[in-house]
């Protein structure tokens, strides 16, 4: 896959350093920048920080230094409510974030729950309808009672209804099985192709989530250690053997 | 902020904290020696002890167990009128008048036998519902008291023989106070009191790991209500007379509960501070304000929990719970139901090696014995029938793959198996017992350990106490649950936080870990038991794929040198594809498929369910990009 023709960075990261306690640092400078039309994948391993980069983004996290940049605008420490309204940045967290009890409908109402345009709300859940037929088909029965995969769709056209200009997505793949985590990858790209979404993913799945995105970073211990074209990551010794589980020598 | 509380947790501010307590100590030892101290001061002392030791009482089952008891004070209650009526039997004609010192002491044993009695019914129940059903408890206990005029003297209330000295007692209530501390500290320190912070923080996952939750709950309800009781002993003796609004009053059990909260929830020292300050404050707050002293107390209280919600503990002990985490009622109870799949995964397919043969493993296959076999299981959750008639079977020795779609009935299936759900019908046998109606405490003790696809780790625990509290339950005893710990556990766990790379974190809390690394800490809490048969639901969701090849190896030397077996639902085809002899495959609640994984990966309906038209070669032998792609 070639990279999209980048324009200006969509997403700015210089120098970030934030953590969770005082004194202490998860991300610890961290430059990384998204372009508009990309795909581009964080891997690494646990507890290196990854998901720190998405809450220092989204501001979840405090920043303690460095700065955020949205299409050149300064964003550091941006009220998680503004993320989205404000800066066009939405996220699709780790953790199941479907509320199980309401309907498909409702869930993808709180993706603009702070527009207050109806016929503006209902036009992007026909949007999103037409993207997942699955969702439209079942928009009254509860989120809960849907299968894993289709949960995850319920989130990602939640986080398209505002027409983000960039999406974060942490470890999209998560508990899916092959088929349904094929199917969220081809959703991406196709998405990607289609509305030309930009998106920021973190996998863990990594050979997957490599083949599905232009560019990926490397973050170990807090800093980002590789960075490149997802083809050169893939082939690259050192990520294979480190982040790709693969043990050549072994074999 | 931060440099004091790791100074106050340093040895400086250790010495310092030792330092204040023993100058507190040693000066409440001489004030009733000074001369000019009024027996009503030496009485204002008793009562504050009094104070303290019903909030430590109460914060041991609403601080370290998450039971928030709205009814405390009926403890004390029921210990000062048995103390009251044994003490004043002759004077009411009904015989002869028992001694102080028998009479507290039955009242004790009284309050603690009616609270594990009330406890065993109520504890049951969880968050506001067991609240509620205490503050009734109480309430119906004082009406009891007053209606049953011939014993209690009805709303007249008894009065007691005079006291023998007020000093006498200050001394004794202190000694019991000092001693009330030091035994919770050293609680706090067993594996009792790790239980027990282990049932507020996830009851289902720690009677699934095997802790009996029903009975050390009830045990520390009948302890702290054996100890307020003996407290309300004391005080009605030396208050001489009791009735049943100044016995059983609500301000008793609100000022334990501010107490806690003003110094700590969930923490030693957090009570004893508290409600010590409280006092204090009251004291102040009454001499300069007078008729508003209440108000401002509200006012005071009110913005305390607004900023700090820890309590004055909390600012130096992360341990500290804030009340809106015990408040979250029963969120941890929920099971997924019929749902699988939460939170994350690595779902690396990992590039096709050559399959490795087939493991050397501990026990020939003819000599194999049946683990688990489990017959025609069927589990509906309404109209849904997640689970419908599945058999399922592990030998020893063995390793077995489950592998399906998302909502295919794995998880419900081992929820059935670890005995959360009750079946519908079917049975399930672990070795030669039948285990159908067992309890999990009980599974888990008889070696059957499992991992959660929504991860329970004890998030106010250290890592190190997960690993440590996870041991096998069945073998501890009750002297190993009075223990902190034993050497073959701690080098057990220190051994196992290597290998998972855990070891840094040792001494962090497991809330503070990455969603990778919860999913680790699982794993090795379910390696801690022991165990013959382990569940494992999406370990490797989640977590670096190179780490992964690691855990695999692990596994497959724990299953050849242990005999351990393993029952695996992943999504992870690559790992079931190198470890399982056997996948047995779901879909829709019924078995779709059973065979090697090669048989099973090319039937036409699992391809069909799971894999994908074009997703076979996606999985197991994904990409097909790198030359080595190609399966043997």
């Amino acid at each position: 896959m070639s990279p999209a023709q980048p324009g200006g960075p969509l997403l700015e990261l210089r120098s970030v350093r934030a953590g969770y306690v005082a004194g202490h640092d998860i991300i610890r400078g961290i430059d990384l920048e998204v372009h508009r039309g990309e795909i581009v994948c964080v891997i690494g391993p646990n507890g290196a920080g990854k998901s720190t980069v998405f809450k220092a983004v989204y501001g979840l996290v405090p920043v303690r230094a460095g700065t955020v940049l949205c299409d050149g605008a300064d964003i550091t420490n941006i009220a998680p409510q503004d993320a989205l309204s404000t800066a066009g940045i939405a996220i699709v967290p780790q953790l199941r974030s479907t509320f199980a009890q309401m309907s498909v409908q409702e869930n993808l109402e709180l993706g603009m729950y702070q527009c207050r345009d109806k016929t503006r709300v209902r036009d992007r859940i026909d949007f999103v309808c037409d993207l997942f037929p699955k969702l439209a088909a079942r928009s009254r029965q509860a989120a809960g009672t849907l299968s894993g995969g289709e949960q995850r769709m319920i989130e990602i056209g939640r986080s398209l209804m505002w027409e983000p200009r960039l999406v974060l997505m942490d470890e999209p793949s998560a508990g899916l099985s092959p088929l349904v985590t094929a199917e969220v990858f081809e959703t991406i790209r196709q998405l990607n192709q289609e509305i030309s979404l930009t998106v920021l993913m973190i996998e863990q799945n990594a050979r997957q989530g490599l083949e599905a995105s232009n560019r990926g970073y490397v973050i170990e211990q807090g800093i980002a250690t590789y960075q490149g074209l997802s083809e050169d990551l893939l082939a690259d010794p050192d990520v294979r053997r480190a982040f790709l589980g693969v043990r050549g020598e072994v074999v | 902020m931060t440099p004091l509380r790791q100074w106050l947790n340093g040895p400086g501010g250790r010495l310092i904290v030792r330092i204040a307590a023993a100058a507190a100590l040693v000066w409440l030892i001489v004030l009733p020696l000074a001369g000019g101290t009024s027996d009503s001061t030496l009485f204002t002392f008793t009562l504050m002890f009094t104070g303290v030791a019903v909030a430590i009482n109460w914060n041991l089952t609403g601080g370290f167990t998450g039971y928030v008891d709205f009814g405390h004070a009926v403890w004390f209650g029921i210990g000062a009128y048995t103390t009251a009526i044994l003490m004043s039997l002759q004077s009411n004609g009904l015989g002869i008048g028992w001694p102080p010192i028998p009479a507290i002491l039955l009242g004790m044993v009284v309050s603690g036998a009616l609270a594990a009695l009330i406890g065993r019914f109520t504890m049951h129940l969880k968050g506001p519902y067991f609240s509620i059903a205490m503050l009734g408890t109480f309430v119906a206990m004082r009406e009891i008291v007053r209606t049953w005029g011939g014993l209690t003297g009805g709303g007249v209330g008894l009065t007691l023989p005079p006291y023998l000295n007020r000093q006498l007692f200050y001394y004794l209530e202190l000694v019991l106070v000092v001693g009330l501390i030091g035994l919770t500290w050293w609680l706090r320190r067993t594996r009792f009191g790790a239980a027990l912070v282990a049932i507020r923080e996830d009851e289902l996952g720690a009677q699934m790991r095997g802790i009996a939750t029903t009975r050390l709950k009830v045990a520390v309800f009948s302890f702290a209500g054996a100890s307020t009781g003996l407290f309300g002993g004391l005080w009605a003796y030396q208050n001489t007379f009791v009735d049943p609004d100044i016995a059983f009053i609500e301000t008793r059990t609100i000022d334990a509960i501010m107490g806690t909260l003003l110094g700590g929830l969930g923490t030693v020292i957090g009570p004893i501070v508290g409600s010590v300050g409280l006092y204090w404050l009251r004291e102040v707050l009454w001499a300069n304000l007078l008729d508003y002293h209440l108000v401002a107390q509200g006012v005071l209280l009110i913005l305390i929990v607004l900023f700090l919600p820890k309590g004055i503990v909390g600012i130096f002990d992360a341990r500290a719970v804030s009340l809106r985490r015990l408040w979250r009622w029963g969120a941890a109870e929920s099971v997924p139901q019929a749902e699988e799949d939460v939170q994350m995964e690595g779902g690396q397919h990992g590039e096709a090696r050559p399959a490795e043969p087939a493991q050397a493993r501990a026990v020939p296959f003819d000599e194999r014995t049946r683990i688990v076999e489990a017959n025609s299981i069927v589990k509906r959750f309404g109209g849904l029938t997640a689970v419908d008639g599945v058999d399922i079977e592990v030998f020893s020795g063995e390793m077995v793959g489950l592998i399906g779609p998302n909502g295919s009935g794995k998880t419900t299936l081992f929820d059935c198996l670890s005995r959360v759900h009750s079946l519908n019908s079917g049975s399930i046998r672990l070795g030669t017992t039948d285990i159908t109606r067992l309890s999990p405490y009980q599974v888990a003790r008889m070696g059957m350990a499992r991992t959660f696809q929504v991860i329970r780790v004890y998030r106010d625990l250290t890592v190190r106490e997960n690993m440590e509290l996870s041991v096998q339950w069945g073998e501890i005893g009750v002297r190993g649950l009075f223990q902190r710990t034993d050497t073959a556990t701690r080098a057990k766990a220190e051994q196992l936080m290597d290998f998972l790379m855990l070891a840094p974190m040792g001494d962090e809390p497991a809330g503070t870990l990455s969603g990778g690394q919860r999913r680790l800490l699982e794993i090795g809490m379910a390696l801690m038991s022991n165990p013959t048969l382990v569940l494992l639901d999406e370990a490797t969701s989640g977590i670096n794929p190179t780490l992964v090849e690691d855990i695999k190896d692990r596994l497959v030397s724990i299953n050849a040198e242990q005999g351990v077996s393993f029952l695996m639902v992943e999504h992870n085809v690559q790992f079931v594809a190198d470890l399982c002899e056997r996948v047995v495959v779901l879909d829709s609640g019924r078995k779709l498929a059973e065979g090697t994984p090669r048989q099973v990966m090319e039937e036409p309906a699992v391809i069909e369910a799971y894999f994908g038209a074009h997703g076979r070669q996606d999985a197991p032998e994904n990409g097909g990009r790198a030359s080595e792609a190609e399966s043997p």
